[in-house]
């Protein structure tokens, strides 16, 4: 009897309680009243999610849905409701060509994330031009996508307003590799090899050009075909050569092999490449033959940004099955960075997009110039020609089965 | 019965009423109170806390996150003792300690002058001196595209070595300096300086 007087009383106090505190945070939600009437918005995600780059495309498809599921979840743009439309674009340039003229003829695409691949990101520039439609890559690097081709001579154009990445460039990657390489490590003699593609030989260029303005020797150098996975001629060929380290201008799925075959023929140098050899899935592939083997990526490691743990918590929580990978804060900022341009634009009409899709889009992609706000991955903005602003980057060498960061780089011209 | 007071004056006072409840109901009474003053408390700390939480908790930004150092100009350039100076200028969002800053080409000794290290507070830029020394003109890269800085900070949160890239502005100042000290015009080479 008495129990049960304590418990009447203690759901009467506890019920009282929990009114309290509904009453406190009452004030947090703005008192906002949205009921019905909600605008659905669509975010294209263009990214590999099967084939051999798929472990890094699906960590930018997870983290889009992640900032896509917070907006909505934050009412962070008021009348609208975000969805994520995504497609596959398997590492090709020519089916990341037919995805984006799918997502532009898709009314309701009001931005796109997207995507891996430079010379897929290349592919698709075009049709998202001509349609006004934004896109913002979290991991394209070549520079000539945003600077043109005659970047490198100093002749920078930008080609496509529509165009925008949080990823830094090769035109800092390869360099920064180079110095550290060179100045750091003392390595003199360099065997570079690219697979040919935008992404692997632009990238072993802009390294190859700053080794030799060094001082660098480059004892050899091949190309190989990327879809190929028996090396062992060109193993062969670094092994016997004097190189302190191999540059690798390519991705995982190439690189991974080719290091661990040049180190079965006897070459007992490191392999270093970019920020597409910056993936737990290289050492996976390699077989424990990569220690000391290195990559640079962009921006500083996460752990380092207390703007990433909250990222890093709700992706954990958010329960996908595949980790978020090198690009994943890249790609929840650039998710963010539409739904930020998407949010001025319905501000600026009177709380709702414009009604004629062409319109909206137009003034997306002028929004998109403007956006500031600070990410997952620092503070995220723009600068005229659609490249980052926030330039970091990281050397990280395979130590103990897994990518530990060793130097970080912040390029920070006045 | 004896003789015992019951209580005075005008009736029983709230003390003397308590004691003369049976004992059940005032332990029932006091915990119900004990949980309404609980209840009180969660809902005070609750309505407050975005006030009371993140204060306590909140840590600095790692140095790379706050710190800007960024190009200036060359100056002092003495082409017959091989030396100069760079400025640069450093500016933060929280308190910095600038221990030291170096170029690791072998050719090059730059340091910090004063040789002390360099405190920088938010809302007031420091400019920074470098002395520079070419020790060799041979093997001096004149045409580098992004020569870094090895810069070591410290602030509340960690101490980091990191490398600053000063841009285009910087490199291309080098390499006109490095042609100055290093040129055709200066002789050959001797390799000391």
């Amino acid at each position: 009897m008495r129990h049960r007087s304590l418990l009447i009383l203690t759901t009467t106090v506890t019920v009282g309680a929990l009114t309290l505190s509904a009453c406190g945070s009452r004030d947090d939600k703005g008192g906002s009243g949205d009921s019905g009437g909600k605008t659905t918005v669509t975010i294209g995600l263009d990214a590999p999610l099967t084939g051999d780059l798929s472990a890094l495309g699906q960590g930018i498809k997870n983290s889009t849905d992640l900032a896509v599921k917070t907006a909505n979840k934050n009412n962070e743009v008021k009348g609208v409701t975000f969805k994520l439309e995504t497609l596959d674009d398997q590492g090709q340039a020519g089916t990341g060509q037919q995805n984006a003229t799918k997502l532009v003829g898709n009314e309701e695409v009001a931005g796109v994330v997207g995507p891996l691949n430079s010379h897929v990101g290349q592919s698709m520039q075009k049709v998202f031009g001509n349609a006004d439609l934004v896109q913002v890559s979290p991991a394209n690097t070549a520079p000539q996508l945003s600077q043109g081709p005659d970047w490198q001579k100093g002749d920078k154009k930008r080609l496509f307003d529509t165009y925008f990445r949080t990823a830094t460039t090769d035109a800092v990657q390869g360099p920064y590799a180079a110095q550290y390489l060179f100045n750091k490590k003392k390595f003199k003699n360099a065997y570079i090899i690219d697979d040919k593609k935008t992404y692997g030989a632009g990238l072993a260029g802009t390294f190859q050009d700053e080794f030799k303005k060094l001082g660098g020797k480059i004892v050899g150098s091949d190309h190989i075909n990327p879809e190929d996975r028996d090396f062992s001629a060109v193993a062969t060929k670094v092994a016997k050569s004097k190189a302190d380290f191999v540059y690798i201008g390519s991705e995982y799925p190439t690189g991974a092999p080719l290091s661990a075959q040049i180190k079965k023929a006897g070459g007992n140098i490191p392999a270093v490449g970019g920020d597409a050899l910056y993936s737990a899935e290289y050492i996976k592939l390699h077989k424990k033959k990569s220690e000391g083997d290195m990559a640079t990526s962009v921006g500083a490691p996460l752990e380092t940004l207390d703007t990433a743990k909250t990222f890093m918590k709700n992706y954990k929580a958010g329960g996908y099955k595949l980790p978020y990978e090198a690009y994943g804060g890249y790609a929840y900022d650039s998710a963010w960075a539409v739904i930020q341009a998407v949010k001025a634009v319905v501000e600026k009409n009177d709380g709702k997009l414009p009604d004629d899709m062409d319109d909206a889009r137009k003034q997306i992609t002028d929004a998109m110039k403007d956006v500031k706000f600070s990410g997952v991955t620092g503070d995220v903005a723009f600068d005229e020609y659609g490249d980052t602003t926030n330039k970091q980057l990281s050397v990280y060498e395979v130590k103990g089965g897994k990518h530990v960061p060793v130097q970080t780089g912040t390029f920070q011209e006045n | 019965m004896g003789d015992v007071l019951s209580g005075g004056g005008e009736g029983q006072r709230l003390g003397e009423r308590w004691a003369a409840l049976p004992r059940k109901v005032r332990r029932v009474t006091l915990a119900a109170t004990a949980l309404v003053l609980l209840a009180v408390a969660t809902g005070f700390a609750l309505t407050t806390r975005p006030d009371a939480a993140p204060r306590g908790t909140q840590r600095v930004p790692y140095p790379v996150h706050s710190t800007r150092i960024t190009f200036v100009r060359v100056l002092d350039v003495d082409a017959r003792k091989r030396t100069f100076a760079v400025e640069m200028r450093a500016t933060t969002a929280d308190p910095v300690l600038i221990e030291r800053i170096g170029q690791d080409y072998a050719t090059l000794d730059l340091v910090l002058r004063p040789s002390r290290p360099v405190k920088v507070e938010p809302g007031r830029p420091k400019a920074l001196l470098l002395r520079v020394r070419v020790v060799s003109c041979l093997g001096l890269p004149l045409r580098a595209r992004l020569p870094y800085l090895e810069v070591t900070l410290r602030n509340a949160r960690a101490t980091q070595v990191l490398s600053f890239i000063p841009g285009d502005h910087y490199a291309r100042s080098l390499t006109r300096v490095f042609r100055t000290v290093c040129g055709p015009s200066r002789g050959p080479s001797t390799g000391t300086p």
